[in-house]
C-alpha cells in the first residue's frame, strides 16, 4: 500500500471511525483525540499491513486500542459505570445513547462496530479478534438488553 | 418514541461530523514530521548499542582533588566543579578554558554561562543560576545547531551542586560530527521548592498515574560561538590491531585522543558466539601514569555491524605520553540466544522471565504505556544493563522498536534502595495493542586468566 492509497482509504473512513469512536467515548473532543491517534498509528504503520484489503479493520482495531487508552485515562473522569446485563429495566428507561454507553464492553463493541460502523459480521470478529460466533452471540444480547429490532445477519 | 426511531435519529446525529475531523490526515502527517525529526536527532545518541552499553554508571571513584587551581581568582569556580574529572581538571590546570560570560534574566531567574571547556568532540559548559526567589533550582536542556536543527549530540547533566552559589555544568557529547563553530543551547528551570508534591493516585490498578511535571519557572536560550583553536584540537590514529578475549575475536580499530577525554574504538567479530556488553579496562602511558574510565558516558556504540564501540577514557592529551597502552581485565558479554516473553498489558501478567528479571510495574506516561523491569545488577552491583532488546513485537506479528530506556536504582515500597537490583523502564510508543513480546536478553561475566595488554601506538 502506498501513502496515496493510505490517505484515501483513511479519508473514506474517517467519518465511521469518528461516529464509532463518539459512542465509545461520549464526547466530541475525546472522539476526535481518537481518530487522530488512529490515523496518525496508522499512517506510521500502513506499510506493514500485509493485507490491504484488510484495511478497514485494520484501521478501526487501531481506534478500538486508542479508545480503550483512552477510557483507562480517564476512568475516573468519565464515571459512567456499566450496567450488568441482567438489568434489562434500567436499560429500558435509557435514552438509546446512553444505554449504549453503559452496555457491558464487549457488548458495546460488537454494537458500536456492527450497527453504527456498519461492520459485516466478519468485519466486527475481524476487528474485534473474536470468532464470528461470538460477535453473533453478543449482538443478540445487545440487541435485545436495547430492544432493537435490527438484522443480525452477516 | 420508539428504539428504532431513536436508532434513526441517532444515526442522523452521529452523522454530523465536526469540522475539525476533516483535518485529522494532516495533523497526522504533520505529527510524524515532527516524530521523524526528534527520532532522526536521537539516533545517534540513543541508536540501539549505544544506549545501554552508554549510559551506564559507575561506581563514584572519588579522585583526590589538589587545589592547584584556587590561587587563580577567576577559575577559582571552576575548581569545584571539575573535582571529579582528572580531564576536565587538568585542562583547567593547562589553561585550556574559553571564558565567556553570557547572562540572562527570566522572571525571578538570572543563568549566566561563564566557561567553555571544547574540544573536536566535546562541550562543556559552565554556568549558575541565581535566585532571590528560589532556593533550590534544577533544570535540563538541548541544543541545537545554528540553522536551528537539533545538534547530533548526547548531553549529560550532572546533579545540581550541593552549594547553589557553585557553578553547574553540562557535558555536550558529539559522537561521529565534530564540534561546529556555534551551538544554540535552551536551558529550562526548575524550582524545586515551587513543586507541590504529587497527590497519590487513587487507582491502585497496574496502569498508575504519573506524578505531574512542575512548570518551568525561567527559559534561556544561549548562542555560545566556540574559538576554532579549541574546536580543532584532537588526534586520531586509525588502528588494525585483533586480539582475543575470552574466546571470542575483538579488535582495536581506532585511538581518538582529544583534551576532555581519549576514545578507543574496538571492532567485534560478527562470528563471536557472544555480543560485547562491557569492558573493565584502563589505559597506561609509558611513563606508568594510569588512565580510568570517566564517570558518565563512559562508551558509545555505533548501532553498525560489524559493531564499533567506542570506549572512553580520562584524557593524556596534557601529559607527555608518547605511547599508551590497553590493560583489559573484564568483560560482560551478551548472550546472543534469544527469549521472548509476552506480557499482557491489561493484567501485567507475563511469561516466566529468565536471570531474576520481573516486571516490577506498567505507567502510562504522556499516554504511552511504560513498562518497568527489575533486575540484578552485574559486576558486584556496579553495572546497569540493557535487560529488554529494542525490538519488540505486536500480537499480529508486526515489529515495532524503541530507542530510549531509562535505568534506575531499584526501591522498595518503604523506599528504601534494593541492594543488587536496578530498574530498566522502557516506553511503547505509538504501540496500538493490549499485548506485547518482548526479548528478555541474557548476560554472563567473563572470567580472565590473565589481563590482555595491548599496547596501542
Amino acid at each position: 500500500m502506498t501513502e496515496q492509497e493510505f490517505a484515501i482509504r483513511a479519508e473514506a473512513l474517517k467519518s465511521r471511525l469518528y461516529r464509532t469512536a463518539r459512542l465509545y467515548l461520549g464526547s466530541e473532543a475525546y472522539a476526535l483525540d481518537a481518530v487522530d491517534e488512529a490515523i496518525y498509528l496508522g499512517l506510521l504503520h500502513y506499510k506493514r499491513l500485509r493485507q490491504p484489503e484488510h484495511f478497514n479493520t485494520w484501521l478501526t482495531r487501531i481506534l478500538i486500542n486508542a479508545c480503550n487508552a483512552e477510557l483507562r485515562r480517564r476512568k475516573r473522569e468519565l464515571a459512567v459505570e456499566e450496567l450488568p446485563e441482567t438489568a434489562a429495566e434500567a436499560y429500558d428507561a435509557l435514552p438509546l445513547k446512553e444505554a449504549v454507553s453503559r452496555l457491558p464492553a464487549d457488548l458495546r463493541a460488537v454494537i458500536i462496530l456492527r450497527y453504527f460502523q456498519s461492520l459485516t459480521l466478519a468485519e466486527t470478529a475481524e476487528a474485534l479478534d473474536i470468532p464470528p460466533g461470538t460477535v453473533s452471540t453478543r449482538q443478540r444480547k445487545a440487541l435485545s438488553l436495547l430492544k432493537l429490532e435490527l438484522s443480525e445477519e452477516a | 418514541m420508539d428504539r428504532m426511531e431513536e436508532y434513526r435519529l441517532l444515526l442522523d446525529e452521529l452523522e454530523q461530523t465536526p469540522p475539525k475531523l476533516e483535518s485529522a490526515l494532516p495533523r497526522a502527517r504533520a505529527r510524524r514530521r515532527r516524530r521523524r525529526l526528534s527520532r532522526w536527532v536521537a539516533a545517534p545518541a540513543g541508536s540501539v548499542a549505544a544506549m545501554f552499553a552508554v549510559f551506564v554508571l559507575l561506581v563514584n571513584v572519588a579522585t583526590p582533588f589538589a587545589m592547584a587551581c584556587s590561587n587563580i581568582p577567576i577559575l577559582k569556580g571552576l575548581t569545584a566543579a571539575v573535582a571529579f574529572s582528572p580531564s576536565l581538571k587538568a585542562a583547567i590546570e593547562h589553561e585550556y578554558v574559553q571564558r565567556v560570560v553570557q547572562s540572562q534574566t527570566d522572571g525571578d531567574v538570572t543563568m549566566t554561562v561563564e566557561y567553555l571547556i571544547v574540544d573536536q568532540k566535546q562541550v562543556n559548559v559552565f554556568f549558575s543560576l541565581r535566585s532571590d526567589r528560589y532556593s533550590q533550582l534544577d533544570g535540563s536542556g538541548n541544543v541545537y545547531t545554528a540553522d536551528g536543527q537539533q545538534a547530533h549530540a548526547s548531553l549529560s547533566f550532572p546533579q545540581a551542586p550541593s552549594d547553589p552559589k557553585e557553578l553547574r555544568h553540562i557535558c555536550i557529547d558529539f559522537q561521529e560530527e565534530d564540534v561546529p563553530d556555534t551551538l544554540i543551547l535552551d536551558y529550562k528551570v526548575w524550582a524545586d521548592d515551587n513543586t507541590a508534591p504529587a497527590a497519590p493516585s487513587a487507582d491502585s490498578g497496574l496502569w498508575a498515574d504519573p506524578p505531574a511535571e512542575p512548570d518551568a519557572v525561567a527559559s534561556f536560550s544561549f548562542t555560545l560561538q566556540f574559538d576554532p583553536n579549541f574546536t580543532s584540537q584532537g588526534t586520531t590514529l586509525a588502528l588494525d590491531q585483533p586480539f582475543t578475549l575470552d574466546g571470542q575475536q575483538l579488535k582495536v580499530v581506532g585511538l581518538e585522543i582529544y583534551p576532555t577525554h581519549v576514545r578507543v574504538d574496538i571492532q567485534e567479530d560478527e562470528a563471536n558466539t557472544v555480543q560485547l556488553h562491557s569492558l573493565s579496562c584502563w589505559l597506561e602511558d609509558d611513563r606508568g601514569v594510569r588512565y580510568d574510565r570517566p564517570q558518565g558516558l563512559i562508551a558509545h556504540g555505533d548501532g553498525g555491524t560489524p559493531r564499533v564501540t567506542s570506549y572512553r577514557f580520562e584524557s593524556s592529551y596534557f601529559e607527555d605520553a608518547r605511547h599508551l597502552t590497553l590493560h583489559i581485565e573484564g568483560a560482560i558479554w551478551q548472550d546472543k540466544e534469544e527469549h521472548w516473553v509476552t506480557v499482557d498489558l491489561t493484567t501485567g501478567r507475563t511469561d516466566p522471565m529468565p536471570d531474576g528479571v520481573t516486571l516490577a510495574r506498567m505507567d502510562e506516561i504522556d499516554g504511552i504505556p511504560t513498562l518497568t523491569f527489575l533486575a540484578p545488577t552485574l559486576a558486584n552491583g556496579n553495572v546497569f544493563r540493557q535487560v529488554v532488546g529494542s525490538t519488540y513485537r505486536s500480537p499480529d506479528g508486526s515489529e515495532y522498536s524503541f530507542n530510549m530506556a531509562s535505568h534506575s536504582i531499584a526501591k522498595g515500597e518503604n523506599g528504601k534502595e534494593i541492594e543488587g537490583f536496578f530498574e530498566e523502564s522502557i516506553p511503547l510508543i505509538d504501540y496500538p495493542f493490549d499485548q506485547v513480546e518482548l526479548e528478555i536478553l541474557s548476560y554472563h561475566t567473563a572470567t580472565l586468566d590473565a589481563p590482555v595488554v595491548l599496547p596501542l601506538n
